[in-house]
């Protein structure tokens, strides 16, 4: 019984981050593949999110079952989010009245205001990363998710490389070091 | 005139700490009033490997705020290289924009060009709020009068015969704008012709 009301509240708070990562910016998340790497990125940088949604090592880079599960249906908050295969997941207006109530529930909490702003600098830069460019980037960065990928020899190779690095570098997308590290 | 966020990266201290070992500059700046710093984590633990952060320990404590609940910079691991990554200057971009996504009027410090670059790429809105060291240095000379010109000017001179990493032509340019400013002043303060 207790395992269960523990299952009830992880699905509960990975509701949530999803649909604060959604209100975080005034447009859709691009990709499932997007979620799933926005909120393993938020995960490294804010640990606790770490403990409701664990990723394992998968075709297309680090993964969460339970993401996936309650991306394609919420259970707490029904409704308050959607998946357009052209679009990408975006809040419904229900999903936005309840992103505001969390907010509101929480604008004296500092932690959760930090939260809120590392969520919106996720968006503001993972979003814009084509898939190719942000699963290259995953690779490269967390090595370990190539076990078991079905796409990273194909993006690691000499030549893709180079080609992804050199577009991230022309868009500004990152460091001059950092390109010299990927292309060597 | 409001208070400024000030975050900078790890070179900046390290640069009156062991560079130019003049820590007193350093602790001038942190008392100046109108002055708020903030730092993270991964900068404080590269300060504090300075043989000589115990000359500023107290100050830094006291006047010094620290973020440190999250790994900010871990969002922006993807994007930096090892070296700006060990250095913090990952840290120093997310810590600034979480502070200027607060309402405080932030100014970054970071010495590197490619991560400085980044941050103005990235972050368009703050592209004026990023500078260097050196330009720092002028900023408390020319527009906080922090230091006197002359003293403003000595310190660039120290800094530039000293190991931190600097362009020549980059100290130059701000000795002379220095040099320039202190020049108008003069014409204001003697009355003289501005047109």
């Amino acid at each position: 019984m207790v395992h269960i009301t523990e299952e009830t509240d992880i699905v509960q708070y990975i509701e949530r981050y999803i649909i604060l990562l959604l209100g975080a910016a005034e447009r859709p998340i691009p990709t499932p593949v997007h979620l799933q790497k926005e909120l393993f990125v938020l995960s490294k940088s804010a640990p606790k999110i770490g403990e409701y949604i664990t990723y394992e090592k998968h075709y297309l880079g680090p993964y969460s079952a339970d993401l996936n599960d309650v991306a394609r249906e919420p259970v707490y908050h029904s409704g308050t989010f959607k998946h357009d295969p052209m679009r990408g997941y975006s809040l419904t207006p229900h999903g936005k009245e309840i992103f505001d109530k969390i907010v509101e529930a929480n604008k004296g909490n500092k932690h959760f205001l930090e939260l809120l702003s590392l969520m919106r600098i996720v968006r503001n830069i993972y979003d814009k990363l084509s898939q190719d460019e942000l699963l290259f980037l995953i690779y490269a960065t967390y090595g370990e998710y190539t076990e078991y990928s079905a796409v990273s020899e194909r993006l690691l190779a000499p030549k893709k490389r180079a080609e992804l690095a050199r577009g991230l570098l022309k868009k500004g997308l990152i460091t001059e070091a950092r390109y010299r590290e990927l292309v060597e | 005139m409001n208070s400024i966020t000030i975050v900078p990266d790890s070179s900046f201290f390290i640069c009156f700490l062991d560079d130019i070992k003049q820590p007193q500059i350093l602790i001038q700046i942190l008392e100046y009033r109108l002055f708020k710093f903030f730092t993270g984590s991964i900068i404080r633990s590269e300060i504090q490997r300075s043989q000589n952060f115990t000359d500023i320990e107290g100050e830094f404590s006291s006047r010094v705020d620290r973020l440190d609940y999250y790994n900010y910079g871990e969002l922006l691991r993807p994007f930096l290289s090892v070296s700006e990554i060990e250095k913090g200057e990952h840290e120093v971009i997310v810590i600034s924009y979480i502070l200027h996504l607060s309402g405080c009027n932030i100014l970054a410090i970071l010495d590197d060009e490619s991560p400085r670059t980044y941050f103005r790429s990235r972050f368009p809105e703050l592209s004026d709020k990023v500078t260097g060291t050196i330009g720092f240095i002028e900023q408390c000379t020319c527009s906080y009068g922090i230091f006197q010109t002359n003293k403003g000017t000595t310190i660039l001179s120290l800094i530039a015969e000293s190991k931190f990493r600097v362009k020549k032509h980059i100290v130059d340019g701000a000795i002379k704008r220095i040099t320039g400013y202190e020049d108008v002043k003069t014409d204001y303060s003697q009355g003289g012709d501005r047109r």
